[in-house]
């Protein structure tokens, strides 16, 4: 393959991970709306009875469980294995990092994608059908503990890649990447005024309400990340990067901190 | 990261999923009511007092047209904390719409809109339903008040049996056209959609099969966008504008050709009259009220007066759809009415005689059930403004029966009396 | 046919870097910009026009033309300005209503139908392609988004009804139910039970006088297309501002200074006299 092209695309490309990273994440969304879909009329009317304790709250325990252990796992191997070595750091590696990168981008916004979307929809759907009864329905069961915590540490995984691995980000921070993954981060705590509100008012299921707009604003953060900032960023990068590869630019273009950057404080960590 | 590691970690994640998954299929008890008990003690009490609820034909056929009907009470004891029935809906808390709601009529005037009620009156309501979706489904009458949300009445079970694929709901509009709910401008909206969709992919995919950002970014930066702007692109781009616009107008105006005559949506208010007060010979009125929480009982002492010409004999104490009766007024509970809801030797009495005409009298009343736990209105101990409310249904030695709604304070019990 | 050529040899990327530029495309542009409208966008109008857009008998005269297109136009602005300005790319609206429909048509069948069992029919959501695809070609055919906020915006709303009847129009049709005049969206919502929304949660036609008769709906069309050109300028705008593309650097001395990202392209193309230095930002 490399002879024929005459270059080794291996060398500043793989999107292994990245289609990884999506097939798990696709597989426990498929898991989510099958589970729903199977127990929800057998076991998700009535908050009050056994059977939900065992099958919901079981699910509500599990999605607590799994994203503690996901988020420790992903977040310590991150951490755990990040160079420390980033000032000699190979343009053509950086670029293949600037795709594992992309590839946290997609998960993290695949979870969102859940969270914003699917599961949003989802609960005005599933609130026709039941009595609400409790904060822990069967729909937000999955959508504030389940998906909420899954993007929170893709989004936050993307963040430390980021930071552990891209000397741009090592040396800097990055105002768009901080606000992506703040931003949607944000709506978990912003469940906090929503159940409050629907605690003490028991309110029809009116979507519009101005009760949820605090997700709305939080949602737009979104766009730093996917169609703002950090896309630029990572777009201006590479092509930087292109023409210290490919057009022999000088190295000093990849250092636009340059004098700036507190080496005691940031590099290498 | 190495795909090995995203894909071990997945690999547990998935392995768990399954054996927490496998553990819940085990368990398939049947038992699946609606969310009503947690509703708070002080909603369902002393909101609306519901009586006479009936779910007519407990088992039907797909396409089959059954009944939910009944009457209620809107308490005089209404509480500060929800505000006032201005705008109702009689609405059906059921698991979807197993049913379709063919009609709704309260007090003999249709329900399509909501309207408001007057607190202190009774109103009957009538709501007819068409079976959907088959299952063994628990279904609700609800009294939806507007920002104060749903409450919801006595649930009860009905059966739906036969196949969904087999229901149609044909009905014919004012035009003499026959529309299916189900599938009645389903295609044409589809079609719609897919055509529009497709443009719009035609529109992106365009741009798409081209070099898109990293190769624009720099071309738009070292020379700005003379060579970008390809006049291919706003040739194209003036066809597919003409086309839309007169994709919109033709679409419009065939719209406008096929449905020449619409109505705006109807959003009115329903005025109804609640029905007409029924002279009462016996008044009712409770003068204390404590909650035995070990116990779990409501114990009341009642001052009862009969101004009429029958003795008349107490046999029920009903509040939040739950019924409980002493031996008199057991035998006179439909027997269709869900036996989960009715604690037939619940209400017991210091004095059981008849009330004489002419005589007034102090009833010292227990209502004491597990139901109160199970139905969780022993929680009215943690409402913030702790008072119940409910109905006294007694009956006249000729067959009359008399309802009298009470309300009053209570206060709880923390130990056994004499214990 | 296509200019590409030319464009690729501007863009001075030898063919390793020309492939390099299209794996960033394949995974940029569907898995990362497209999903992350669905998501937010689809959150957006959910929670602001959703209901509108849910039902059936929301469809009225006074609110739905007027809701509907001053919610989505904004994600059509900032998405316009995110590829416009950087990429001198005309299909952000487009792609932000696409987005949309593809969060909206996957709810439609696994959550209202397979979950919730409601038929499509009455969980239809409205189209705003065409709104949309006049506002792209407005801005593309322009190259100004002023203009496009004037007229593009405009018509992106002053379409939506338009374009919206062949889908809906059957809806109004009059039915009599137990004496009582109705539409049939009406009784649809009226069939279909909504445990969570009573009749009264509907926000239509609540207006005290209908002074203008049969054009209700074009009064508020007009009032929509001016709603949607000012939040188009607003939202405009708010691209501008998630597409800032800045760090912060903290120095020895533990100050703070902001830092621009450099497209350095600009600076060392064959034609620097020419370049803009502002990181590829009119």
């Amino acid at each position: 393959m490399a002879s024929e092209r005459g270059y080794d695309i291996s060398q500043w490309y793989d999107s292994k991970p990245a289609k990884l990273g999506w097939l798990g994440m696709f597989a426990i969304g498929v898991f989510w709306v099958v589970y729903q879909r199977t127990f929800g009329y057998s076991h998700g009317l009535d908050s009050m009875t056994p059977e939900f304790e065992s099958v919901w709250m079981g699910l509500w325990r599990f999605n607590i469980l799994a994203n503690a252990v996901f988020f420790a796992t992903s977040i310590g191997w991150i951490w755990v294995t990040r160079d420390r070595n980033l000032t000699n750091l190979d343009p053509k590696l950086e670029l293949k990092r600037y795709f594992y990168f992309m590839g946290w981008l997609v998960c993290y916004i695949w979870g969102v994608y859940y969270a914003g979307s699917y599961t949003l929809e989802q609960d005005a759907a599933w609130h026709q059908v039941i009595i609400r009864d409790t904060s822990f329905t069967a729909s937000h069961i999955v959508a504030f503990y389940g998906t909420f915590p899954l993007y929170i540490t893709c989004g936050v995984s993307s963040y430390l890649y980021a930071q552990t691995r891209l000397p741009l980000y090592s040396q800097a921070t990055s105002f768009p990447l901080v606000a992506a993954v703040v931003g949607p981060m944000f709506i978990l705590p912003n469940v906090g005024l929503n159940e409050w509100g629907h605690a003490f008012w028991f309110v029809d299921e009116l979507f519009a309400a101005p009760l949820h707009w605090g997700f709305v604003t939080l949602g737009w953060c979104g766009l730093f990340g996917g169609a703002g900032g950090v896309a630029a960023q990572i777009i201006s990068r590479m092509s930087n990067l292109a023409d210290v590869v490919w057009n022999s630019a000088p190295k000093a273009i990849l250092d636009p901190f340059a004098g700036q950057a507190n080496p005691n404080a940031k590099a290498g960590y | 990261m190495t795909a090995k590691h995203v894909f071990k970690l997945w690999m547990i994640r998935l392995c768990g999923v399954v054996t927490l998954a496998a553990t819940p299929a085990l368990d398939i008890t049947p038992a699946f009511a609606h969310g009503e008990r947690s509703q708070e003690p002080f909603l369902r009490m002393r909101t609306v007092n519901w009586y006479d609820t009936e779910w007519v034909g407990k088992s039907t056929k797909v396409n089959d047209v059954t009944e939910l009907k009944g009457k209620f009470h809107l308490s005089e004891d209404w509480p500060r904390a929800v505000v006032k029935p201005t705008r109702t809906f009689i609405n059906i808390g059921s698991p979807s719409s197993v049913f379709v709601r063919l009609s709704s009529k309260v007090n003999g005037t249709p329900m399509f809109v909501s309207g408001p009620m007057e607190i202190g009156r009774d109103y009957e309501y009538v709501v007819k339903l068409k079976a959907r979706l088959p299952g063994h489904h628990h279904i609700h009458p609800m009294f939806a008040v507007k920002e104060a949300g749903p409450i919801a009445g006595p649930g009860g079970w009905m059966d739906i049996t036969g196949r969904y694929e087999d229901f149609t709901n044909p009905i014919k509009t004012l035009t003499n056209e026959t529309f299916d709910s189900e599938t009645m401008g389903s295609m044409t909206g589809i079609g719609w959609h897919i055509w529009w969709i497709a443009l719009g992919i035609f529109w992106v995919g365009y741009f798409a099969i081209r070099p898109m950002y990293l190769i624009r970014a720099r071309v738009l930066a070292a020379y700005g966008d003379e060579i970008l702007l390809d006049p291919i692109d706003r040739k194209v781009g003036v066809a597919v504008l003409v086309l839309t616009l007169v994709v919109v107008v033709v679409g419009y105006m065939a719209a406008e050709a096929k449905h020449p005559i619409s109505v705006p949506l109807q959003a009115g208010e329903a005025k109804i009259k609640p029905m007409p007060i029924k002279p009462n010979p016996l008044t009712v009125d409770v003068i204390h009220a404590e909650y035995d929480v070990p116990g779990r009982a409501l114990r009341m002492t009642l001052h009862a007066t009969n101004n009429g010409t029958q003795p008349v004999t107490i046999g029920e104490f009903t509040t939040a759809g739950i019924r409980f009766t002493n031996k008199f007024g057991a035998s006179r509970v439909d027997p269709n009415y869900p036996a989960e809801l009715v604690a037939s030797a619940g209400l017991t009495m210091d004095n059981e005689a008849p009330i004489q005409p002419g005589q007034t009298v102090d009833i010292k009343v227990e209502s004491k059930d597990v139901l109160w736990e199970v139905q969780r209105l022993v929680d009215i101990l943690h409402d913030p403004d702790q008072r119940f409310a409910g109905l006294f249904l007694s009956w006249t030695d000729s067959g009359e029966r008399l309802i009298n709604p009470v309300w009053a304070p209570v206060l709880p019990v923390f130990t056994r009396l004499g214990a | 046919m296509f200019r590409t050529d030319e464009i690729i040899k501007a863009s001075k990327l030898p063919p390793e870097g020309v492939a390099m530029s299209r794996k960033i495309d394949y995974i940029y542009f569907i898995p990362i910009l497209f999903v992350t409208i669905v998501g937010t966008f689809h959150m957006h109008t959910a929670l602001l026009c959703g209901d509108w857009d849910f039902w059936l008998d929301w469809k009225d005269r006074q609110w739905w033309p007027i809701v509907t297109p001053v919610t989505l136009i904004t994600f059509c602005a900032a998405i316009q300005y995110y590829n416009w300005v950087n990429y001198r790319q005309p299909f952000g609206a487009t792609l932000c209503i696409l987005a949309l429909g593809a969060g909206k048509w996957i709810a439609v069948y696994t959550s209202w139908w397979w979950w919730s069992n409601y038929p499509p029919n009455f969980v239809m959501p409205a189209t705003a392609i065409p709104g949309a695809l006049v506002l792209d070609i407005t801005l593309l055919l322009t190259r100004n988004w002023t203009l496009t906020a004037v007229i593009g915006a405009w018509m992106f709303a002053a379409l939506f009804y338009p374009s919206n009847w062949p889908i809906f129009a059957y809806s109004h049709t009059p039915l009599v139910v137990d004496g009582a005049l109705l539409s049939w969206a009406d009784y649809m919502g009226f069939m279909y039970v909504r445990t969570g929304t009573p009749e009264y949660i509907r926000m239509i036609e609540v207006g005290s006088l209908r002074t203008f008769g049969g054009h209700s709906t074009m009064i508020s069309a007009f009032f929509s297309a001016f709603a949607s050109s000012l939040t188009y300028i607003l939202w405009w705008q708010f691209g501008k501002f998630f597409c800032t593309s800045y760090f912060y650097i903290t120095d020895d001395r533990q100050r703070t200074t902001k830092v621009y990202d450099v497209f350095a392209y600009a600076t060392l193309g064959p034609q620097a006299d020419k370049a803009k230095l502002s990181g590829g930002k009119a």
